[in-house]
């Protein structure tokens, strides 16, 4: 009797999950994780030879290679420099300005060139033959971004034979590089 | 009467909230994996360069070797610190120890802002070792 009558004050416990709680955390952590997500970029590769070490491979190619040479004349960002080309006056004396400020490809030991120009070469190139060794010497003291869109123009010309060689010049080092993160 | 009843009963009100649960779980399990996924191998600190017209990765080899470049000219594979001689001496490992070694990717992920200086020192020390399959990381909007 007395133990019936405990019962009737303490009844069972509620036996569900608190359902709308858990939602809440579990909405939290779905936002969480939406925005913490980068921005989708897509990861490319590029495809480079090396030569051997004994430079071998280079001298029993029978085809004749086709040089560019990446020079530290070549500035970071192209489009102000074209911009500021095309916005030359007359008066302005264009070998004084331009002595730093052009790009400093070069195509078969040619004088240097801006890279459309380098692009109506490599496009001549690509026609007679896609085959062709392109060998891509590259000054130290450029930014390796340059070199990439070397790269990129042969990729984007389907000239897949590329070679990376060293050029030796004396190395200057960049100021320590300051970058904003965002 | 009846009809009315069945119409404004408690049950059909309520929001469906275990299936809910359920699809937002998925959806959570679904982030955390694709956020941890690849994310060891490559460092955040480097900013690579565009390159549009690259060949996106399809299948990525399990054994690739990922070299990271920042922009202070450092390299590190996952996060591990070394210098160019590390490198060249873990490549020889690595070349000693796997079965088919000259068909081991190389991927070298270059910050844009480095100068090419560092990453010759990375070629080289990977030219040295004989490993050939050697490719640049840049990046596609």
């Amino acid at each position: 009797m007395a133990r019936q009558s405990q019962l009737k004050l303490n009844p069972p416990p509620d036996a569900s999950f608190p359902l709308s709680g858990m939602i809440d955390v579990v909405f939290l952590l779905l936002i969480f994780f939406l925005v913490t997500q980068k921005p989708i970029t897509e990861e490319v590769m590029i495809n480079v030879e090396l030569p051997a070490p004994d430079m071998s491979t280079l001298a029993a190619d029978p085809l004749i290679p086709i040089t560019i040479d990446v020079d530290k004349y070549s500035r970071d960002n192209i489009d102000e420099i074209d911009a500021r080309l095309f916005a030359l006056s007359e008066q302005d004396d264009p070998n004084e300005v331009l002595k730093d400020e052009r790009l400093y490809y070069s195509f078969n030991g040619s004088a240097p060139m801006e890279i459309s120009r380098l692009r109506e070469r490599l496009e001549a190139v690509a026609r007679a033959d896609a085959n062709s060794t392109i060998i891509i010497k590259c000054d130290p003291n450029v930014k390796y971004r340059k070199l990439i869109r070397v790269l990129d123009l042969c990729s984007e010309l389907g000239l897949n034979s590329r070679q990376l060689v060293d050029k030796v010049v004396p190395f200057v080092p960049d100021p320590p590089p300051k970058r904003v993160r965002r | 009467m009846a009809k009315k009843n069945r119409l404004f009963s408690e049950e059909a009100a309520s929001v469906p909230i275990s299936s809910m649960i359920d699809i937002v779980f998925l959806l959570i399990i679904f982030f955390i994996v694709t956020a941890t996924l690849d994310k060891d191998m490559q460092d955040e600190n480097v900013l690579l360069a565009d390159a549009p017209n690259g060949r996106p990765v399809v299948k990525q080899d399990p054994r690739t070797i990922t070299i990271n470049l920042r922009m202070d000219g450092s390299m590190n594979i996952g996060g591990r610190v070394m210098s160019a001689d590390q490198l060249t001496a873990l490549l020889e490992d690595v070349k000693r120890t796997t079965p088919d070694p000259l068909s081991i990717p190389i991927v070298i992920r270059g910050d844009r802002q480095v100068q090419y200086y560092y990453g010759m020192k990375v070629l080289d020390a990977i030219k040295k070792t004989g490993l050939y399959k050697v490719s640049l990381a840049g990046m596609q909007e």
